[in-house]
């Protein structure tokens, strides 16, 4: 039975799917995307037909049998509907097609039309549906365009959306700028479309060529002022056809028109424009997805068109690691690798077809080896896919931290502004579409207000549309105070606000003298009802409160307020600003919130001028630095001190009261000659000096990075110490200072740099005694012989004992040498010096301990005789003698 | 080593001055128990000799035996590890709790917690308790302080500590309740000029008295200073033996000052803040630098104008001490002298 009525309903089934096809058409009329819908749904119903047929035939054969003039019918949706089967062949059916194929289906031929018939209808039909709706649309549109009659449903858009350009010729920003990004956009067309190379693109011949333009377009940071230059660079193309330049970063203020233009300008070019932007998820992973599909994939439905990646508000994007950033960085570093590698691969791929660029990338990927493919499937951070879309990036602050790098790989275009005259008229323009009175003072003034920025005009204006019905400057005078439809929070560059601060406007003058009677730091808390007349001052109000970086705004006024007082000769008026600044200072941060705004105002009051000189306050930061630097200097002087002495050597006394005496105790008198001739006292210094290096752990080191930098300026300081020294060590230093090759000896850690003092004259510096680099290579060479004093004693005596053991054995070969050595020494210490060597009772020993134990570690000197001969043949190492 | 350490008296009995104060610390001590002590005084007075003295007389000489830890612990709730060097012998740890910053108060909660809450093991080797010694308890800040105060009193019993300090003036007063004040006060010049002499003879050092007394007035009653620059005489050349310097920064102190004299005029404030970032560079406190810059300014005034300095000194550095950028106090004050010796000429 099932069979029989399978087989007799066979052709009905098609029939009725068709129809309901039909149906389904008619149904969404104008809907170009739930036609498609159905179309691919229509497709994958044909392919699993046999369940789907199956049930269908149930349900119908049942039905057959209860009813013979119902027929049911179930749409894609799974509904279910009975339909009377109407023999009369009347027009009340809802379907042409449908009528026809039910009439057909009592007959015994089914159909009365063969189904190509039925099918090609089905396709007229849904070609005038579609032009229909074209039509509809564009009447729509036309419709939104004169506003006049704007009855219909959507004039409840927004304006800015109804108004928002929608062609390249709409566009009010800079032309030069929009043509640039066009071209630049155009100059994909070669890999994208793989169409020929446009004329205007500059090919760069050789690899060197196009690095040393990188390396330039590197060091300097395009900006918007200096692109003329660089347009070479923008049209310039990679061997491998790709534009040397991959991605764009347009930035600017918000409501210039940045999102819009970018949008205009892809499609414009052919692309369909696909954009990231901060409602997405677009950390990590997510992102990376996100951009991968945007620029390797292609959207199925609709024009086929390649996709342009817009990424908007990428300053704003998160990451830990930068991610999204870093991405980019690192595709636009793979593609100009391989755009310089694939060189000779590039032609033979030309004639790909638009349609099969998926595989070509992928013959490319291949053709570049197995390694990166691996790497792809290995490591998902590291997508090796070259750049082959466009990529548009926008932020509104170009400097943003995690903008960086990739400031200095894009191409920057800065968004100025339109012209006020552009923007004016097409302000215009809305006005008499809405039908809204307006005049020219009054949009300027409305353009003056939000800064230039199109969206906050056009929102404000839809505003008062719904207000008032007109807009005057009247409106805008006399509602000042409600008014705030125009005025957004508008953050200011920090450098143009410190200017309006100090900014004298003929004005304020009035209002700020008294308002100055007002205000003292005594009563800070009293809001100030007499400025609030100046216009300029409620401006500066609403800039302060909308500063952000209110710290970094209080520092620059400290450090610009100076230059720009005027008349203040009693320092009343600087008294003030500090007072105010003090005042900020104190306030704990939770107050700080509070009074926010005051403070700079307060000061906007004492300190203008006509013509505001301002730099970027950097003494702080810079002493912070400085301090922190020093203070490192000294934490790796405490590191590793030994705790006996660190117990007792507080971190707080170091730079008040102990680091000068010290450096003192660290540059005792010493001759520049060798040490060896050092008398009995100077050798004692010099022991002494070491000992306490040694339990500090400092070290002369040879600084080989001032060695020649620095020289001149140390053999000046040299030679002003050397005024305090006395004549001979002049000589010595002088005779010093004249060899060049001596390395520059420096303390580590480098405690000294306690001692300079910056901003002095010559006569006011401290004249202290400091070692010259020459005694410092003598200490720093004795230091690494240095053994502590015990150590000293111990092996002296060992030594002595050695010596002893020798003198008995042969007659007397160590004296004479000895004696060589001592005629060199001074001669009062000979005595001690002979007490050394020569055994003598421990009582005398220790009694010399103070003051000669500290002596020589070179008991013996060895001198090399030619020709002479003791006659003593034993090997005696160096070390033995030292 | 230095005269300073090395001349450093290790016990109570062997100190130079303020002997009745040796003697009942001495007796303190002998007596068994003492209470949490809170020693305070100028810089370079001897607290921290009279701190370890303590130790080795309850100890012995072991407790001179000693080692450096660098501790790093997690800050609770946030992420930043905190580093802060202890240094510590067996029966003793101190700890200087500045380091840690704005953390010192988790330094106080999580280490002198965990030292005080178990009692020593061997009762009888190791006394009866443990000392932590804390430094520069003024520099803590009041929530530092604040945990202090309970910990004192809960663990008084295994543990006692010892406050160091330059001024109890920031100290809380709870804190300052439950300790036994201990006050070292400076050496008087008698004091230092016999201890140099001493030190110059043990060394076989000449030491005229002209220099002797250079060096005293110079170190004001502090020791440390006093010792180092007789140290630093020591080993000068002879020639330049006439004359000891001030320190490098408080000779830049007076050329600020004579510059505030000198004229007065916003260039010159400019100039002198350049001066002002020099010194805070080189890690010299601002309450210093007004102190020192007042008493500069102070030679050179006359007696209504030195009251008024001295007024404004005080404001501005109490202003300083509430704010974070002494900076700005410091231009302000210089100012505000400006303007008064600018009125005094007119």
């Amino acid at each position: 039975m099932i069979i029989g009525a399978k087989r007799s309903f066979s052709p009905l089934k098609s029939q009725d799917q068709d129809s309901d096809n039909d149906n389904n058409d008619n149904d969404n009329n104008n809907n170009n995307n739930d036609k498609l819908k159905s179309e691919i749904f229509t497709k994958k119903f044909k392919k699993d037909n046999n369940l789907s047929s199956i049930e269908f035939e149930i349900a119908q054969s049942s039905n057959l049998i209860i009813k013979k003039n119902f027929i049911n019918i179930t749409t894609f949706s799974g509904n279910r509907k009975t339909r009377s089967i109407n023999l009369d062949n009347s027009n009340n059916t809802t379907t042409p097609s449908y009528q026809e194929s039910i009439n057909k289906s009592s007959s015994v031929n089914l159909l009365s039309k063969s189904i190509p018939d039925l099918l090609k209808e089905i396709e007229d039909k849904e070609h005038n549906d579609l032009l229909e709706s074209l039509k509809e649309n564009n009447k729509n549109e036309l419709v939104q365009r004169n506003g006049n009659e704007g009855q219909s449903k959507v004039d409840n858009r927004l304006w800015v959306d109804k108004y928002s350009p929608i062609s390249y010729h709409d566009l009010i920003s800079d032309d030069k700028m929009n043509r640039d990004i066009y071209n630049w956009l155009k100059l994909w067309d070669h890999v994208v479309f793989d169409k020929p190379l446009p004329k205007t693109a500059t090919k760069l011949p050789q690899q060197q060529d196009t690095r040393a333009i990188t390396s330039k377009y590197n060091n300097s940071n395009i900006m918007n002022n200096n692109h003329y230059q660089y347009t070479n660079l923008l049209t310039a193309l990679q061997d491998d056809g790709t534009p040397q330049i991959k991605v764009l970063l347009l930035t600017g203020g918000p409501g210039l028109g940045k999102t819009t233009l970018a949008h205009i300008l892809a499609k414009q070019a052919g692309y369909l424009p696909v954009e990231i932007n901060a409602s997405e998820k677009r950390s990590g992973e997510s992102f990376e997805r996100m951009f991968l599909d945007a620029i390797e994939m292609k959207s199925m439905f609709l024009d086929r068109k390649p996709n342009c990646l817009i990424i908007d508000e990428i300053d704003g994007i998160s990451g830990r690691d930068n991610g999204p950033v870093e991405l980019i960085l690192k595709l636009i570093e793979n593609s100009v690798k391989h755009g310089q590698l694939k060189k000779n691969d590039d032609g033979s791929h030309n004639d790909q077809d638009d349609a099969n660029y998926e595989e070509y990338e992928n013959q490319q990927n291949k053709s570049d080896g197995g390694m990166e493919k691996k790497k792809k499937n290995e490591k998902k951070k590291a997508p090796v896919t070259r750049l082959l879309r466009p990529i548009i990036c926008i932020c509104n602050d170009q400097y943003a931290p995690s903008l960086r790098k990739l400031r200095q790989k894009a191409f920057v275009f800065n968004f100025s502004p339109p012209k006020k005259t552009r923007l004016l008229g097409r302000l215009k323009e809305i006005c008499v579409n809405e039908s809204l009175a307006s005049s020219d003072t009054a949009l300027t003034s409305l353009i003056d207000m939000t800064g230039s920025d199109i969206r906050s005009c056009i929102n404000s204006l839809q505003f008062i549309k719904s207000k008032h019905g007109s807009f005057e400057s009247s409106t805008l005078k006399a509602n000042k105070a409600s008014f705030v439809v125009g005025l957004k929070d508008m953050e200011r560059g920090l450098f143009d606000l410190w200017k309006d601060l100090f900014k004298q406007s003929t004005s304020t003058t009035s209002a700020s003298s008294q308002a100055r009677s007002m205000i003292t730091p005594k009563s800070k808390s009293i809001m100030m009802p007499a400025y609030e007349k100046s216009p300029q001052y409620d401006q500066l109000k609403q800039q302060v409160n909308a500063c952000s970086q209110k710290e970094k705004l209080i520092e620059g006024l400290f450090e610009n307020y100076l230059s720009n007082m005027t008349n203040d000769f009693s320092f009343e008026k600087t008294i003030d600003c500090l007072d105010w600044m003090i005042f900020s200072d104190t306030l704990g941060p939770e107050l700080q919130e509070s009074f926010h705004s005051i403070v700079p105002l307060a000061i906007h009051t004492r300190c203008t001028t006509y013509a505001p000189k301002v730099i970027y306050p950097h003494a702080d930061y810079d002493n912070f630095v400085k301090k922190k630097n020093i203070q490192s200097i000294k934490d790796s002087f405490y590191q590793d001190l030994d705790p006996s002495i660190l117990c007792f050597l507080s971190k707080n006394n170091f730079a008040i009261d102990f680091v000068y005496p010290f450096m003192d105790i660290l540059s005792p008198a010493l001759r520049a000659v060798s040490p060896q001739l050092y008398s009995q006292r100077e050798k004692l210094n010099l022991n002494h000096l070491l000992e306490i290096m040694k339990s500090f752990k400092l070290v002369y080191q040879v600084d080989y990075t001032k060695e020649f930098n620095n020289y001149r300026d140390n053999s000046d300081k040299d030679k002003d110490k050397d005024k305090d020294n006395n004549d001979k060590e002049k000589k010595y230093n002088n005779s010093n200072n004249n060899n060049n090759n001596t390395p520059h000896f420096k303390l580590e850690p480098p405690i000294d740099v306690f001692l300079y003092y910056q901003h002095l004259t010559s006569d006011q510096y401290v004249k202290r005694y400091r070692l010259s680099n020459n005694q410092k290579q003598i200490v720093s060479s004795a230091l690494v012989t240095y053994k502590p004093l015990h150590v000293q004693k111990a092996e002296e005596e060992a030594k002595r004992l050695a010596k002893e053991k020798e003198k008995e054995k042969f007659k007397t070969p160590v004296k004479p040498i000895s004696k060589i050595a001592a005629e060199k020494q001074p001669l009062p210490v000979l005595k001690d010096f002979f007490g050394r060597i020569i055994p003598i009772s421990p009582e005398s020993n220790d009694k010399s301990n103070s003051s000669g134990s500290g002596n020589p570690q070179h008991p013996i000197k060895y001198r090399y005789q030619e020709g002479f001969t003791n006659a003593i043949k034993k090997t005696v190492y160096v070390k033995d003698f030292l | 080593m230095l005269w300073i350490d090395k001349y450093k008296p290790s016990s109570l009995d062997s100190m130079d001055y303020h002997l009745e104060l040796s003697q009942n610390l001495k007796n303190m001590i002998t007596s068994g128990d003492f209470p949490h002590l809170l020693v305070y005084g100028p810089s370079g007075a001897g607290k921290k000799t009279r701190i370890i003295a303590i130790l080795k007389q309850i100890y012995g000489p072991n407790a001179l035996k000693l080692k450096i830890d660098h501790r790093t612990f997690k800050h609770p709730s946030s992420s930043k590890s905190i580093q802060i060097t202890t240094i510590s012998s067996l029966y003793h740890i101190e700890i200087n709790p500045g380091e840690a910053g704005s953390y010192d108060r988790i330094v106080i909660q999580t280490i002198i917690k965990e030292i005080a809450q178990s009692p020593p093991i061997d009762n009888v080797a190791l006394g009866p308790f443990k000392i932590v010694i804390l430094n520069e308890v003024d520099k803590l800040s009041k929530d530092a302080q604040h945990a202090l105060r309970r910990t004192m009193e809960k663990y008084a019993k295994y543990c006692r500590i010892i406050l160091c300090c330059d001024s109890t003036a920031k100290v809380i007063d709870p804190i300052k309740s439950r300790c036994l004040g201990i006050r070292i006060a400076a050496p008087s010049n008698e004091d230092v000029a016999k201890i140099l002499n001493k030190v110059a003879s043990t060394e076989k050092f000449d030491l005229p008295d002209k220099t002797c007394q250079q060096i005293t007035t110079q170190a004001k009653g502090n020791l440390r200073y006093a010792l180092l620059l007789l140290e630093s005489q020591r080993s000068k050349p002879v020639s330049a033996n006439a004359d000891i310097p001030l320190l490098d920064w408080e000779t830049y102190i007076t050329v600020i000052a004579k510059e505030i004299t000198a004229s007065q005029t916003a260039d010159q404030l400019k100039a002198i803040r350049l001066k002002f970032y020099e010194l805070l560079g080189h890690c010299i406190p601002p309450e210093l630098i007004i102190k020192s810059l007042t008493l500069e300014l102070l030679k050179s005034l006359d007696s209504n104008m030195r009251y008024q300095v001295i007024h404004w000194a005080a404001y501005y550095e109490h202003r300083c001490q509430i704010g974070a950028k002494p900076i700005f106090h410091l231009e302000a004050f210089t100012a505000k002298i400006m303007s008064i010796y600018k009125k005094s000429q007119d």
